[in-house]
């Protein structure tokens, strides 16, 4: 099983924001903790699973498993409810490259939109992986597909 | 050596029973100590259940009993001891993560970072639980309280002492921009704040700082904080940044890679949250 590594840039990360707290205006950014580094995917033939590994710095956070829709679910953080992992069902290798990429690309990212975030960081994060999906998920279903 | 505390680290549930294993052994040796100290007047029938409880001690505890709860007692208390080994923010890599965050964030080398520049700084807190009794017995209810634990520069040769209070939830009972920080999880910014030097309103400044009117010897034109989580996800405490020029705090700057990178390793580094 080979793992494929994407950095993701600045830009594909949210920008600070003004936002009134108890009618004090402050200067709002997404924290450290839950901007990730870049990406890692890799195929387990064996199970038939793609699945999509959100890096962060040091993180050794348990994960908590969520449904996220047919044949998708998500790894949460335990204690941060951030995205660790997205994990989708491709049934065979032979698949054909379009579901693959419609799924990584459109139905994975729509999911996350739906998961109930319990914070603004949390759907600043759910946000970020959705953009990073819709970005590089050709890139991630072309290799599946291979 | 940054890594020495999670070398001794235990379990919580291991620290919880070697504490009770060492207090009952205490209590044990406490009760054993009181008993064979009393006087005893009368034996047989006439005995009291003290007494008689004293004759038993005395005649059915063996010497090895006692020497053992003795050493368990000994053996647990230094278990304990060691292991609380409590992580100490001078360690080199903290100081060397703020310099380096400062040198980022402002481009000061080091080696003005002496106790009379008061211009930038950056003070790590830590998030603390209160203890149960004062929550209980007193009006102050705040689950948590944040304590400073660094403070580049190291001011006038003393940490910094003020202690900002938040509960994990009641993010409106937070005090000052570092409750804040840790109750919304976010990082802020404050937007340039009144020049208390030249006739600004110390009422509008305690606002939008979200604390009370006090007095200070230097008050920051603009402060901003960053939440940081331990490796394990939870929340472990923020980090302030406040300086004495308005613009120097510049949450775009936070979204550099280089930033952003140091205070994830600072993060990964931390002690377990105890939450």
């Amino acid at each position: 099983m080979t793992t494929y590594r994407i950095a993701l840039h600045r830009d594909e990360k949210p920008k600070p924001r003004k936002r009134r707290i108890n009618g004090v205006e402050f200067v709002v950014a997404t924290p450290p903790s839950y901007l990730p580094d870049g990406l890692a995917y890799e195929y387990d033939e064996e199970d038939g699973i793609l699945r999509i590994l959100f890096q962060y710095l040091g993180n050794a956070e348990k994960a908590v498993r969520q449904e996220g829709g047919e044949k998708v679910s998500f790894l949460v953080g335990e204690n941060s409810q951030k995205l660790l992992a997205v994990e989708i069902q491709v049934d065979h290798k032979g698949e054909e490259l379009s579901s693959v990429r419609i799924v990584v690309t459109d139905q994975v990212p729509k999911a996350l939109q739906r998961v109930r975030a319990g914070s603004q960081v949390v759907k600043d994060n759910y946000g970020i992986a959705g953009k990073a999906l819709r970005e590089h998920g050709a890139e991630i279903a072309s290799t599946v597909c291979q | 050596m940054s890594h020495l505390w999670r070398e001794h680290e235990l379990s919580r549930n291991w620290k919880r029973f070697l504490v009770i294993v060492n207090v009952a052994t205490a209590l044990a040796l406490t009760l054993y100590s009181t008993a064979i100290s009393l006087p005893v007047n009368n034996l047989g029938t006439q005995a009291t259940l003290r007494e008689k409880i004293t004759v038993f001690v005395d005649e059915k505890v063996p010497f090895w009993v006692v020497i053992s709860v003795v050493g368990v007692f000994v053996v647990t208390g230094i278990i304990v001891r060691v292991a609380d080994h409590r992580w100490n923010p001078q360690t080199p890599y903290v100081r060397a993560a703020l310099e380096a965050l400062q040198i980022d964030l402002w481009s000061q080398p080091p080696a003005t970072l002496d106790g009379s520049d008061h211009r930038h700084r950056i003070t790590l807190f830590q998030a603390q639980r209160r203890n149960w009794f004062v929550k209980r017995f007193t009006e102050d209810k705040h689950s948590h309280r944040l304590v400073p634990r660094a403070r580049l520069p190291r001011g006038l040769g003393r940490d910094p002492q003020k202690i900002w209070l938040c509960d994990h939830h009641h993010g409106n009972l937070c005090t000052g921009i570092a409750g804040q920080v840790y109750a919304s999880n976010t990082s802020l910014a404050t937007s340039p704040l009144p020049d208390l030097a030249n006739g600004g309103s110390k009422k509008k400044y305690a606002k939008m700082t979200n604390d009370m009117e006090r007095e200070e010897t230097i008050y920051s034109r603009v402060i901003g904080g960053i939440p940081l989580m331990s490796s394990s996800g939870g929340r472990w405490g923020v980090l302030v940044l406040d300086s004495c020029d308005p613009h120097a705090i510049d949450p775009n700057k936070w979204e550099e890679t280089s930033v952003q990178e140091k205070v994830k390793i600072l993060s990964s580094n931390l002690p377990e949250a105890k939450s």
